[in-house]
């Protein structure tokens, strides 16, 4: 882990989302799938992965139950329901348009004006 | 987010909190135990790996609160939290509490009660569909004719208004009477309405059993024996019976049937009067008595009152003009009739004048109404006045408190809590203090309407009911008057203790309680509470002046031992000659109890408010304008009245029975063209024969201009009061009651003068009477003297009400005057201490505390004072009404109530005073 970026206000979510979308987690698992995802260059402090999830949960993005984790220990999973996936293809739009944007106003040069 | 989700996670949030706050904490121990084992796999020994998770997870408890508030219930939560910590802070300090909710429970009670009875006599509706459409007519203006009773028409202008009107969407009329029921061998009198076949469709009553009265039921005059029970009692006097209906009563000695039985809690359209069962007004003969010219078909008497349903849209505005044209054609039609030959020019030509007007209907018609209006308005507002100044007095007790708990909320504001988060804590403490101050004002509200109905309505209110108990209106008026209460006092007490206040935590507070700062809130409050309990004062003394000087007035006759009571015979099918002989024999009976001195009958009972007026033409006097004729008060007696009353004559005699007869004058004269005796007062002597002997002389009834003279004047009496004490006393003139026309169709009153004590008499009497005829009702049996008191009711209620609240009042400003000079007393124990070391001397010490008290009270009066004087300007001819003998500006009664208020807060703050000249140098200077 050797540059890693402190994750944009608002991006959690739409991280925890895509982290979820790929298959039922656990918080922890949350957390490492978003290490992994992103290669290890986003940091997320552990503790705020929580409030985040309980936010998304009441918005009816994600739902939640309880099962068993890979080492047998009794777990909470989330996943995503119907609203979640409509809501992490808008807003995955919206980010790749923002991103779009942000990358050729960076990339202008004195010339091209 | 869905609607669905937002409520389950509500519900969850509330009702689940312990199970989700536990499975947050497992799914949070979770989450650090698998980060540990993850460090243990990469080769960190178990407990340098746990204490790395735990350290990489950050604040436990912090995003446990941020995963809570994540939830939406962080609110409730914080509310809860704050409750529960507010009732434990008052269990802590009950005495303060005791004191609080008491205040508040007096305040909130007070104006609870008080609005309850204001409630049910002048807000409330009646129990009908759609009852703001509901209007009732009346004709203003010169009138040439008979009237009886407020606000009515004569029947046939009330059917000229229902067939030709455009405006309604249905009328009705009625008239309140009362009858002589017999049913099961029991004879008793009732309240009745006669109505019209429309009344219950334009109402929209429904009945309850069988049916209500139809324009079927509304035909033949006389053929229309059907009778609606009221339900309440259907219930009481026929214990419900379902099978009443079809069954026949006696009522005035007429079989009628009941068809049904009315809706549930619908007592007729007079609020104060219910009718205990409805007849169709073609029934009125049976009821009202009969008369050459049938009342059905009279345009000359005026008696009903119309109602109308105003159409969706129209107002009262547009109904009025939309009925003048047609009131007007009608008294065009009328003035041509033959019952106006004799009449003046000026009278016809002031009669088409008269205006129709459209009078709000939706509460139906009430004389207590008009009467308690002011009176209930006054007292609501010296209620809201005792509100105002408990609120004073707890935001004073709040902020000596908060004085205490300065400490405590320095350390609270130190760990970390938000000015806010106190704020509102302070501000629930003060709600949690209003809302049991408001139950238990609810309790107390309930209980004093109970005693207050008990001690101020007359036992023969006639129907008057009031209920006490409160409904959903009263309940949420009590809450919302609880809930501004605990915002109006709490409010300004918690911004102040929440202010970060620094200078005076390192300073010592100490200082002249007369500066600014926290003792200058607590000081104009002081100053507000004298003020208005000052005010209050002020209106609590006009209103016992008044009574004192009611108690005072004389009716014109001893009130001792005389007892009043009355019959109407003629409702038990008596005839003319029958009553005419019943009446003989009763007065030679009643004569026979031993005690009675001496026994008078009257047709209008006096002192009751009722009155029988007329135009009278006087011999030798014409009047200087047209609209200026002689008018009096009437009423028939029998002899021997005026000697029961205890009236002594000026000049004349007494009537004797031979007045009564008609005297035929010659064999061509009719019993009409007879003349007849008449006996007149001092003030109608005065008026019209000024220094004439009027004996001898004559008068005539009515005021057209060629009226018989026919009566001649041979007594005049000392002057009496006739509708009650309060009014002036009229010019009146008597008629044998026995005179030619005696129908004996109206009741009589029968008074009796006893020498010994008036109950044993009473029931004497009613023995008597059973024993001439057992089905005959007795009712109204009592002395002058109750009845003198019985009309004192309001006055008596209004004086013992506002001197209660105006003394709570004082009660509460000294108290709170109290509360401010012994806090400051004891905030300045050691600088009075100093002063005391250093010489002072007790008087000094004790006289400068004093200077402060007087101070605080001379400002309030100052402020007092003007605002009585400008209540009494404003409002005084508003509750000129209410008072009698005494403006409402009275000099006297304003520095009374002054001198009362300064003497009792002086008495107040030198308790304090007291105590600082008594301050131990050693002590105090060792103190702290």
């Amino acid at each position: 882990m050797t540059s890693q970026a402190q994750i944009l206000p608002g991006t959690l979510d739409l991280l925890i989302l895509k982290a979820v979308s790929l298959g039922p987690l656990h918080g922890y698992g949350v957390l490492l799938r978003i290490e992994q995802i992103s290669h290890g260059a986003l940091l997320i402090e552990q503790g705020a992965l929580y409030p985040a999830l309980f936010r998304l949960v009441r918005q009816g993005l994600l739902k939640a139950s309880w099962g068993t984790s890979d080492n047998n220990r009794r777990a909470k999973f989330y996943e995503l329901t119907s609203t979640g996936r409509k809501r992490l293809r808008q807003e995955a739009d919206g980010w790749n348009r923002l991103a779009a944007a942000i990358a050729s106003a960076l990339d202008t040069q004195p010339e091209e004006i | 987010m869905n609607l669905w989700a937002h409520i389950r996670a509500w519900f969850n949030g509330i009702f689940r909190r312990s199970e989700i706050t536990s499975e947050l904490d497992e799914e949070l121990r979770a989450h650090v135990q698998n980060r540990a084992d993850d460090l243990v796999r990469s080769g960190l020994p178990r407990a340098e790996a746990a204490r790395r998770a735990r350290i990489e997870f950050g604040g436990h408890e912090k995003f446990k609160e941020e995963c809570r508030e994540a939830f939406g219930t962080r609110l409730l939560e914080v509310f809860l939290q704050d409750l529960r910590f507010s009732v434990r802070m008052l269990r802590k300090s009950p005495g303060f509490a005791a004191v609080a909710i008491l205040t508040l429970a007096l305040g909130i009670g007070a104006n609870t009660a008080i609005f309850t009875l204001l409630d049910q006599i002048l807000l409330r509706m009646l129990p009908v569909k759609d009852p703001p459409q509901l209007v009732l007519l009346e004709i203003v203006g010169h009138y040439y004719g008979n009237s009886s009773g407020d606000s009515v028409v004569s029947y046939p202008m009330y059917r000229d208004f229902q067939e030709h009107h455009e405006v309604f969407s249905g009328m009705f009329c009625h008239r309140f009477t009362t009858a002589s029921l017999s049913f099961g061998g029991q004879a008793e009198r009732v309240r009745v309405e006669l109505v019209s076949g429309t009344y219950f469709s334009v109402l929209g009553v429904h009945p309850a059993l069988g049916r209500t009265l139809t324009p079927d039921d509304d035909r033949v005059p006389n053929g229309e024996p059907l009778v609606v029970l009221n339900y309440a009692f259907w219930r009481q006097r026929f214990g419900g019976d379902p099978a009443i209906v079809g069954k026949t009563l006696l009522v005035n000695n007429r079989n009628m049937t009941v068809i049904g039985v009315a809706q549930a809690g619908f007592d007729g359209v007079e609020a104060d009067r219910s009718a205990n069962f409805f007849v169709p007004i073609m029934m009125q003969e049976a009821f009202m008595g009969e008369r050459k010219t049938p009342l059905l078909t009279d345009r000359r008497t005026r008696w009903a009152q119309a109602f109308g349903r105003l159409k969706p849209g129209i107002t009262r505005e547009q109904a009025k003009a939309a009925l003048q044209p047609l009131t007007h054609s009608m008294l065009e039609m009328e003035v041509q009739e033959p019952a106006f030959r004799h009449a003046s020019a000026y009278d016809r030509e002031q009669f088409v004048k008269s205006q129709v007007n459209v009078l709000p209907g939706s509460q139906g018609y009430s004389y207590t109404r008009n009467d308690l209006r002011t009176p209930l308005w006054v007292l609501m507002a010296i209620t809201g006045f005792v509100l105002l100044i408990a609120c004073a007095n707890l935001a004073n007790l709040l902020l000596s408190r908060s004085a205490g708990r300065q400490k405590e909320i320095g350390v609270r504001l130190a760990i970390g809590a938000s000015r806010g988060r106190i704020f509102h804590q302070l501000l629930i403490e003060s709600l949690v203090l209003a809302t049991l101050g408001g139950l238990v004002g609810l309790a107390l509200a309930f209980w004093a309407d109970q005693a207050l109905m008990a001690i101020y309505l007359p036992e023969d209110s006639s129907g008057l009911t009031i209920s006490t108990t409160s409904d959903a209106r009263i309940l949420l008026f009590t809450l919302a008057i609880t809930f501004l209460t605990g915002i109006a006092f709490g409010f300004a007490p918690a911004l102040q203790s929440t202010k970060p206040d620094l200078n005076s935590t390192l300073k010592d507070e100490a200082g002249s309680v007369v500066r600014g700062g926290r003792g200058g809130l607590r000081q104009a409050l002081v100053i507000a509470q004298v003020a208005f309990s000052l005010v209050l004062l002020v209106g609590a003394g006009l209103f016992l002046r008044t009574l004192t000087n009611l108690r005072g007035v004389s009716p014109g006759f001893p009130v001792e031992r005389l007892i009043g009571f009355e019959l109407n015979p003629w409702l038990n099918g008596y005839t003319a000659e029958q009553s005419k002989d019943f009446y003989q024999r009763l007065t030679e009976n009643l004569r026979t109890i031993p005690g009675v001195q001496s026994v008078g009958l009257a047709a209008v009972r006096i002192l009751q408010g009722s009155e029988w007026d007329s135009g009278l033409t006087v011999e030798g006097y014409s009047p200087s304008r047209p609209d200026d004729h002689p008018e009096a008060y009437m009423n028939k007696i029998s002899p021997n009245y005026f000697a029961t009353l205890g009236v002594s004559f000026i000049a004349g005699r007494d009537f004797t029975l031979q007045d009564g007869r008609p005297v035929k004058k010659g064999p061509d004269q009719d019993e009409e063209e007879s003349t007849m005796a008449v006996i007149i007062n001092e003030t109608f002597a005065r008026r019209y024969f000024s220094g004439r002997n009027p004996i001898g002389l004559h008068l005539g009834f009515g005021t057209d201009p060629r009226t018989k003279t026919n009566m001649e004047i041979i007594g005049v009496v000392k002057d009496t009061k006739y509708t009650g004490l309060r009014d002036d006393i009229p010019e009146q003139a008597f008629l044998p009651y026995l005179a030619a026309g005696f129908t004996g169709q109206s009741r009589m009153t029968v008074y009796l003068r006893t020498a010994i004590d008036p109950a044993p008499v009473m029931r004497a009497v009613r023995e008597k009477v059973r024993a001439m005829d057992a089905s005959l009702p007795v009712y109204g049996m009592r002395t002058t003297e109750e009845e003198i008191s019985n009309s004192l009711s309001t006055e008596r209620m209004i004086a013992g009400l506002s001197s209660i609240f105006g003394f709570l009042a004082a009660l509460l400003a000294t108290i709170g005057l109290y509360g401010v000079m012994a806090h400051a007393v004891a905030r300045r124990t050691r600088e009075i201490g100093i002063r005391m070391a250093l010489g002072a001397e007790k008087r000094s010490v004790l006289w400068m505390v004093m200077r402060q008290v007087s101070l605080l009270v001379a400002v309030g009066l100052a402020a007092g004072i003007p605002a009585a004087l400008a209540l009494g300007q404003l409002g005084g001819r508003w509750i000129s009404g209410m008072l009698f003998g005494v403006p409402a500006t009275d000099p006297m009664n304003i520095a009374l109530a002054a001198l009362l208020m300064a003497g009792v807060a002086l008495l107040a703050g030198f308790l304090p005073a007291r105590r600082a000249s008594r301050v131990d140098p050693m002590v105090a200077l060792r103190y702290e």
